[in-house]
Order: C-alpha cells, then structure tokens, then sequence
C-alpha cells in the first residue's frame, strides 16, 4: 500500500512533498487536507528553510499505524536526546521563526520544544544586559524608571 | 506582539511604525515579535528572578513578564521552580532576617516582611522544610525558650501563625516523617520521658507528647544533629556523640546505634546526599561518613579552593548545606577588600563516589565559588554574620501539599490589626 503523499509549498514557491501521516502532526494541515484533498497547500509565511525544519522535525516524531498498533518511530528516550540535539543547532533567530511555525501550524510538541529552549536560553544569560544581547532587545528605560524597578524588585523578588 | 508595537509607536505615526515593523523583523529577534501566548508559554517556565531580570530588558517585555495572563498560565501550569533560601543572622542586629539565594546572579536579595508583626526568636529555632515552606520552631524570644511556630511561605514570602507546641523549647531537634514534624528535647530541666518529644500532625494541625522510651537506660541528650534516612527513619548523634535511631512507623523507642561520632564538634549542619552523610570540617574542609559508620572522612578536590580563599581556611565553614542539583553549598566569611568589609562567600560543589582498590573515596568538584552579600562594616567579634539555615527548594507539584492547614490560620498582620 502507497502511502498518501501531499504537497506543502513555501513562501519561496518551493514545493515539498510530504507523507500525509507526517504533515498531520500539524492540526492546521490536518484540518486543510481534510477541506482540501488532492491540493498543494501554499504556506506563504514560511521561508523553505524554516519549512524544512519544521518537516524533518514530524519526520522524526510521526507515528506509524502499521495495522498492528501504534508505534513511534523511535523510543521516548531517543526522541527527547534527538529533539535537545536539534534545537540545539539552530541559531537565535532561526529559533525564533521555528517557533512562529509550531504555533502557526498548530504543532504542540515542537512548540513545547522551541519554547523550552527560549526559557533556557534567558535563564542562562547572567543579567538583564546578557538577555537584551542575546536576544537583541533595545533598552528604552531611562536610567530612573531602572532604578525604580530595581526597587521594586527587592520586594518581594 | 502587536499591541505593545501599537502602544509605544502610536506617537511615531502610522506610515512610520509599518517601517519600522519591517526593520525589526529582519533585524530584531527580541521575543516581542513573537505573539503573546507563545511569549507566555516560554516565560511560564522560567524562575521569578529570571522574570524579575526579563522584565527589565525593555518596557515591552516588562509588560510581557508582568502580565496577569502570564502569571496566571504559570499557576495553571504548577511549574517546577528552583529557589534557595536563607536565614542569616548579622550581628551586631538583634535578629536573624531571610533571604533568597538568586539563582543566576548568585547574591542574597533580602526578602522583607510584609508583616511586622511577626518576630524571629533571636536564636535557637530549629527548622523544617516541607515542600515550599519551612517550619520555624521554638527558639529563643528575650532570651527565653518559645513554643510559638511559624511556617514561612517561600513562595509567598509570607509568615503564617502555626498552633504552638505543648513545650516551650529551644535548640530542639525536628525532623520531618510523611506528615509528621517530630520534634525532639530543647525543654531544658522540666524534662522526662513524656514530654521530651512532641509531634505535629500536618493533616490535623495538633501538637501531641510524644512518649519515647529508651531501649538504652539512658536517653539521648542534647541532640546535636539529626537527618531523615529513606523518609522513615530518624538517625540523631547527641552532644556527647552517641548515635541513636527512631523509626515511628515500626517501633516507636529510640534505638541506640551504638556508634560513636568519630569527630564530635559543634556542627550542626549535617546534611545527607545519596545515602551519604556530609558536614563541615575544620579549616574548610568538608567531611563524609555512611551514617552506621561515623567514621568521617575528608572530601577529595578541594584543595584548590582551600589554597586560593585564605579566609574559608582561617575562619572556616559557617555553614553546609544541599540545594536542589544534590550538590553542596558551602557558606564563609571573608575580607577580600581588606578589614574594612566583610562579604559573606559560597561555593557550590558537586559529588562524585569513586570505589578503588584503595577504598571509597568522595570527590567534590567547584562549580562556582564567590562573594554573594557585601556588609559595610569589619568583622569583629561583635559584628559577624551567622548562616542560620540553608535550605535548597524545588517547587515542584507537591506545592500544594504546604499550605494545607496553613491557609486556615490568618496571617500574623491580619491578626494583629
């Protein structure tokens, strides 16, 4: 038996084709593939690079009915090492795009990922100007309302 | 996250703030482009001093950390929350005040009473932590024994009135059993076997005599240090080093262990990690022994930090302790900035057994060490700074567990109104 296959287009206009079980992991294209069967879906806010990733992740995550029974493709134990391994690799801002992709295509497991790595992240920084660096903030406090805060955040922390 | 662009760039202009927008999403990666519930979801896991830090990046993402919504989607999500806290007593001051150990930062932030009402006992209190809070029990108020209790919230940095114990009684011993607190001596001379030892019962807040007989023909004395092996058994050593077991669920008598303290002192800060028994040893040492034994030995690798902190060598360990990670937390006096300061030092360090042919061996590795609260003033004998307690929290989903009961008591400043 051949497994469905549908077609996920980037915002570039390169198209990705895709096991159906895969892409379902995303509740959005599962609700699209349903309304729309046999159609290219054009995912217009998504760069192909972020849409990649955002595959291989589901790859690696999908669960296979293979008639007898539910089975993952590999143990929770592997999945968790994989998913720190993952995230790991990708960079700040690309981070942040993964991010916006789990929660545009509805894809709680990566978003819980790609969210724990933001907490992480923050929680390594020593101080405010380590997390402003890190994640490029601008500081718009003036040097008053710094000081009243710091106040503030002696009672209690 | 939209709206807080439309709040602080309506003044720049529509056609502007567009620009903008654009600018920003190439070049900016701060969370506030992000919305706000993915916003939430990575910030309801982090600690409330990395919030507290967070918050002040930017007047966007202070709305962000501040939000109702937020804090309300971290009580849903009842997350795991490390924190450390701290009850130290700085001389010349009459009373012991608390702190919290932050986490990245690593100084002691003062945590201050909402409530002045409340007042700690100068010394003497023995403590007990259970899941986010810490009994305050006895103590020594205008330098006589209490029978007050208090329990501190450390999540809520508040005080909550606990009914009193039967016996006033200061340096005590307590202990924690399930939902027991067993409370052990510290009554002085009105003492005998029924009223030595108490026990307060979590689920229906009542203090009751604990009658213990003694399988040996005399009872413990002054108990200097006690700990809770594999949460049912009681194992104390008394001042004259004698070791002794209480196990209430089996057969509720003090079993003398027979064991003798292989270097009694005045310590009283053991503490136990992996079956392990650790204290502070002289000259900044650290000692270990398995608790049927009492035969301390030193932990290996630390002679570094021994050769490099002149002060933890000369003054000593003030005070052992465990946090969260299962590693140690050591507290010391120095003077790095010559005799005019005095800093209160801590190094955090991590276990390791190793088993050779030349026995067992513990080693410890550094993994910080450095100055975490400034005084102004110099040491002298007068003006020191004593750790009381130490204890390393994890809010976990037992969380609830803590103010069971406590929520019944008004608090200490409502009462006093």
């Amino acid at each position: 038996m051949s497994k469905k296959m549908i077609v996920l287009k980037s915002s570039e206009g390169v198209s990705f084709v895709v096991e159906e079980a895969v892409a379902r992991q995303s509740k959005i294209i599962s609700f699209l593939v349903e309304e729309f069967p046999d159609r290219e879906l054009p995912l217009t806010n998504m760069t192909s690079e972020i849409l990649r990733k955002t595959i291989e992740y589901c790859k690696k995550h999908v669960v296979e009915d293979d008639g007898g029974g539910d089975s993952s493709s590999s143990s929770s134990g592997d999945l968790k090492e994989w998913d720190v391994k993952f995230v790991a690799e990708i960079d700040q801002p690309r981070l942040m795009d993964l991010l916006m992709a789990a929660n545009y295509l509805d894809i709680p497991s990566l978003l819980d990922v790609t969210c724990q790595k933001v907490a992480d992240t923050i929680a390594a920084c020593n101080d405010e100007k380590e997390i402003r660096a890190t994640f490029n903030i601008e500081n718009d406090f003036t040097e008053e309302e710094v000081e009243a805060i710091r106040m503030e955040n002696q009672y209690p922390i | 996250m939209k709206s807080m662009e439309g709040r602080f760039g309506a003044i720049r202009g529509c056609s502007q703030l567009g620009l903008r927008k654009e600018k920003k999403k190439k070049k900016v990666c701060g969370l506030s482009s992000l919305p706000d519930e993915v916003v939430w979801r990575c910030l309801a896991q982090l600690s409330r001093l990395d919030l507290a830090a967070l918050a002040m990046t930017s007047k966007s993402h202070r709305s962000l950390a501040t939000s109702p919504c937020l804090w309300d989607l971290r009580w849903r999500m009842d997350g795991v929350e490390p924190s450390y806290h701290m009850c130290l007593h700085i001389y010349p001051e009459p009373i012991p005040r608390w702190f919290i150990l932050h986490p990245v930062q690593r100084r002691l932030k003062p945590i201050y009473s909402h409530s002045h009402a409340y007042q700690s006992p100068e010394s003497g209190s023995s403590f007990v932590a259970v899941a986010w809070g810490i009994y305050i029990i006895g103590g020594l108020v205008n330098g006589k024994p209490t029978s007050e209790v208090t329990l501190f919230d450390c999540f809520d940095h508040k005080w909550y009135a606990i009914p009193p114990m039967k016996m006033a009684r200061a340096s005590a011993s307590a202990c924690r059993i399930d939902d027991k607190i067993y409370v052990f001596g510290g009554c002085g001379d009105d003492v005998d076997s029924s009223n030595w030892a108490e026990v307060y019962d979590l689920d229906t807040l009542t203090w009751d005599f604990l009658c213990v007989p003694t399988t040996t023909t005399t009872r413990p004395k002054n108990i200097k240090q006690s700990v809770v092996i594999d949460k049912k058994e009681i194992y104390a050593v008394d001042e004259d080093g004698q070791s002794f077991s209480f196990s209430p669920s089996k057969l509720p008598h003090i079993v003398s262990c027979g064991k003798t303290d292989s270097q009694p002192g005045d310590r009283d800060d053991w503490c136990l990690i992996g079956g392990f028994l650790f204290t502070r040893g002289a000259r900044g040492t650290i000692l270990w022994c398995l608790p049927d034994e009492l035969d301390w030995k030193e932990v290996k690798g630390l002679e570094e930090l021994q050769q490099q902190q002149q002060h933890l060598v000369e003054y000593g360990i003030s005070k052992l302790s465990r946090n969260y990670d299962s590693n140690i937390v050591i507290f010391w006096n120095a003077q790095p900035q010559g005799a005019d300061s005095l800093e209160l030092w801590s190094a955090e360090i991590s276990l390791r057994k190793i088993e050779s042919s030349q026995g067992r061996e513990i080693r410890g590795k550094i993994e910080w060490s450095g100055s975490v609260y400034n005084l102004d003033y110099p040491l002298t004998d007068s003006n020191r700074v004593k750790v009381v307690y130490a204890v390393g929290f994890i809010r976990g989903s037992d969380k609830h567990n803590t103010h069971n009961g406590a929520r019944r008591f008004e608090r200490r400043s409502d009462e006093e109104k």
